[in-house]
């Protein structure tokens, strides 16, 4: 037995909702808290640049406050909330006229010159190495960078994950290893890795 | 395992996600592999900057509030939270009233749904602070715990909620209705505040939840709707404790139970109309209103004594709401650790693990029924009544073993043989850990904000129940404390194994050693009076004059702690026992006004047991 009491996110969302159509602001509040980290990362997906999906998620959370009685499950709420963020971050591009068509992204996914990052002459500190991955991170293809914010950020495990993406959990395990592949190549080749690994694996 | 396998896995090992079996394979693998080892290295080393620059771009704690800001007053469509709860309180007192009049076979006349709700109710608050509320929902007036009046003026109909102080007579809401009056004290937390109402005849109304009082030119009616409430004299004599769904009226001794299979056929015809609230836990069962939510009939089997049968074992849990479509009552029910879904007398069994066996239940909150298991770990217990899907969601681990707890506000306090932690009593989640107090005797005691616990290392330490940091020691006293501590007027007291009574006041402490309460099996403090049993035996100690006498075997009655009847969740459990033998070894009894309390059998109310040592 450890030390320290372990805590299992719960799954209140169903309740928060009833109290929320109850009159209860401050249940829609603890709502908003609870999953704004997530609703950004749907929001990151169709924007790829992380201000503009801020501005989508309050924009999404708003009309789904507004749109909460027309909920049927209500279990269901973040998968709800995902295609009205969605919707309000295509909205917003739209209206900054920098719209992505969503068809030309490939699924090899990622596009080496969407990324202009130098090879590295000497190593990054520490604010460049982030940026660095940043710019990595905005030049992940949609899903890749959803799944990116929901593990990195909310902390999702994949049971949650799988339920708020509408995927298995095996598959779930499956991108982010991809995932995970791919951002260590790009880390690699971008500097962001610090040098003197303990295994320098060459070829892969 | 070979180096392919590995690779595929370290992902889901990072995250967490592989079972014992993976993890140990793909860790005895990895201890060999160099190679492994360093892709893991480097694999981890682009989370961290992952994580870094992720969070970086998340926004500040404010995302929420913004949000919040920018929301329009109500949602599309949806009414206002006023009108429904006015509706619901109206349509609440009436049903009840008209219920109650049935049962006592005496007319009463029912309220007009118009009446006088915006009548207006004048608070007072402390040092003078008064308030005049309209219309009358009066919430939280003035910061808790405070003690406050208020003035309901003839007609008047109000209803209370929101933070209301605890303790007997010392801080709590004293109401004094003019007249013909009702107020509804609606109580949605999981414990009974203490609230006091001034009656007619110099009785007042303790504590409650959902307690909803009507005084007329007669006299007055108490009913309790959920949890228990008490009257009694001005003194405190003559307690008399309403368990759920009870009545009690100046011209009655006893409170008279009315059935809750009345009370569900006249709110179910409501039901739609009311808006959804949460679940009102009371005891073993909880009562509600609106379309999701309403009363239970595990209600009556409490007052039968039904419930809370083979403590230990198993109990008897209901979370009972009317199904959506049907209807009809569904309760969540937990037997011999089988879960199981009843609805219209058919009962499912719910697919929750068994190896995870309940021993206790906690508290039934809104979100599910909060249960310990026997390995020590706190679960809630979720089920979809549509579906009759299930849920076990562990929301604590390794909190406790040999545990107490206790429950005040919305926090649970666990205390264990690996430390004492606070946690969310809803959600579960832990608010604080304290891992060095590890040997707490029972449940620590609260006293101005702060929990006082006693060890088995013969010390006393005061937690600051908010961050769960020490704010001071007293001790060691030389004896392992076997019992938990008392508060009386302002005092800490201890009871040490070898009969030292510890007297803490302010930053002052005494020591008084005795010999005939060495080895006492129970204990408590009323003033000059030091309660203690021995043997099954009750002897009392006057600490003005050091003199110890006999008080009594108790005759069958079995005595609990004023903090055993507040907690209704553990009162039911612990009116099943009839026998001074049944009751914990911790068992902290009496700090009632009037000497000890003790309980009566399952169809008995609660009734004084010993005078205090007159």
């Amino acid at each position: 037995m450890s030390d320290t009491p372990q805590i299992e996110p719960s799954l209140e969302d169903a309740l928060l909702v009833r109290r929320a159509l109850a009159g209860e602001h401050d249940a829609y509040g603890r709502l908003v808290d609870k999953h704004h980290r997530t609703a950004i990362g749907f929001a990151y997906a169709i924007t790829g640049e992380m201000s503009i999906a801020e501005d989508a998620a309050q924009e999404g959370f708003i009309r789904a406050f507004q749109a909460l009685d027309k909920l049927d499950n209500h279990a269901r709420f973040l998968p709800w909330l995902r295609t009205i963020i969605k919707n309000a971050a295509t909205d917003l591009l739209r209206r900054k006229q920098r719209m992505v068509s969503l068809d030309e992204l490939s699924e090899s996914g990622f596009d080496p010159g969407d990324v202009t990052v130098e090879e590295p002459v000497e190593e990054l500190g520490e604010e460049e190495r982030l940026a660095a991955m940043h710019k990595i991170i905005d030049g992940l293809r949609p899903d890749y960078r959803e799944i990116v914010v929901l593990r990195y950020a909310q902390d999702m495990s994949y049971k949650d994950i799988a339920d708020a993406l509408d995927m298995k959990v095996s598959a779930v395990g499956e991108k982010l290893s991809r995932v995970r592949s791919l951002l260590r190549e790009k880390a690699r080749k971008a500097g962001v890795l610090p040098k003197g690994r303990p295994y320098d694996e060459k070829k892969e | 395992m070979d180096c392919t396998e590995c690779k595929n896995l370290l992902s889901q090992y990072i995250d967490g996600e592989l079972s014992p079996e993976q993890t140990a394979a793909l860790e005895a693998h990895l201890a060999v592999c160099p190679k492994c080892s360093g892709e893991l290295y480097e694999m981890r080393a682009v989370d961290d900057v992952t994580k870094h620059s992720v969070e970086l771009q998340m926004p500040g704690k404010d995302f929420a509030k913004r949000v919040m800001g920018e929301l329009p007053s109500s949602q599309h469509g949806f009414r206002k939270w006023q009108g429904p709860i006015a509706f619901f309180i109206v349509a609440l007192i009436t049903a009840v009233i008209l219920i109650v009049a049935n049962a006592l076979n005496k007319p009463v006349e029912p309220l007009q749904p118009e009446a006088d709700l915006h009548k207006d109710v004048i608070v007072s608050g402390p040092e003078g602070q008064q308030k005049l509320i309209t219309p009358a929902v009066i919430d939280a007036p003035f910061s808790a715990p405070a003690s406050y009046i208020v003035e309901l003026p003839h007609k008047a109909r109000a209803i209370l909620r929101g933070s209301v102080g605890i303790g007997w007579k010392a801080d709590g809401v004293h109401l004094k209705p003019a007249g013909d009056a009702t107020l509804y004290i609606a109580g949605a937390e999981p414990v009974l505040r203490e609230v006091f109402i001034d009656l007619p005849d110099g009785k007042v109304a303790g504590y409650g939840r959902n307690l909803l009082v009507r005084t007329t030119a007669d006299g007055w009616r108490v009913y309790a709707i959920a949890g228990r409430s008490r009257v009694a004299d001005k003194d405190g004599q003559n307690l008399v404790d309403i368990l759920t769904l009870a009545m009690l009226s100046n011209n009655a001794a006893q409170p008279s139970i009315f059935g809750t299979e009345e009370i569900v056929n006249a709110l179910l015809p409501l039901s739609d109309a009311l808006p959804a609230r949460p679940l009102l836990p009371c005891g073993s069962c909880a009562v509600g209103f609106g379309p999701t939510v309403i009363p239970l009939p595990a209600a009556l089997e409490t007052a039968r004594g039904e419930v809370g049968k083979g403590v230990g074992k198993g109990f008897v849990a209901a979370l009972s709401v009317v199904g959506p479509a049907t209807k009809s009552v569904i309760s969540l029910r937990c037997d011999e650790g089988k879960w199981f879904i009843t609805e219209a007398g058919e009962e499912t069994p719910l697919s929750l693990p068994e190896n995870e066996k309940p021993v206790a239940l906690i508290a039934s909150t809104e979100l599910g029924l909060m249960t310990l298991n026997e390995t020590g770990n706190l679960f809630r217990v979720e089920a979809d009544v549509t579906s009759k899907e299930s849920a076990l969601i562990k929301t604590s681990a390794g909190v406790l073993k040999q545990f107490a707890w206790d429950v005040w506000g919305d926090n649970l306090y666990i205390s264990g043989s690996n430390g004492i932690a606070c946690l969310d009593i809803s959600y579960g989640t832990v608010r604080w850990f304290e891992g060095k107090l590890r040997d707490v005797v029972g449940m620590a005691v609260m006293v101005d904000g702060n929990l006082v616990c006693a060890g088995g290392d013969g010390a006393i330490t005061v937690l600051d129940k908010k961050e769960g940091k020490s704010a001071g020691t007293f001790g060691p006293v030389g004896q392992a404390f076997v019992l938990p501590p008392v508060i009386d007027g302002g005092r800490i007291l201890a009871l040490a194994q070898a009969g030292r009574l510890v007297v803490i006041q302010g930053s002052e402490s005494v020591f008084k050693d005795i010999p005939e309460a060495a080895g006492a099996e129970s204990w408590g403090v009323r003033g000059d009076y030091v309660y203690f049993r021995r043997s099954g035996e009750w002897s009392h100690y006057r600490l003005s004059d050091g003199k110890v006498a006999p008080e009594g075997s108790g005759d069958g009655w079995a005595v609990t702690d004023i903090f055993g009847l507040l907690r209704s969740f553990r009162g039911a459990l612990y009116r099943q026992s009839t026998r001074a033998a049944d009751v914990p070894a911790d068992a902290c009894p009496l700090v009632a006004p009037n000497g000890l309390l003790a309980v009566g059998d399952a169809s008995s109310t609660f009734l004084p047991f010993l005078k205090a040592g007159r």
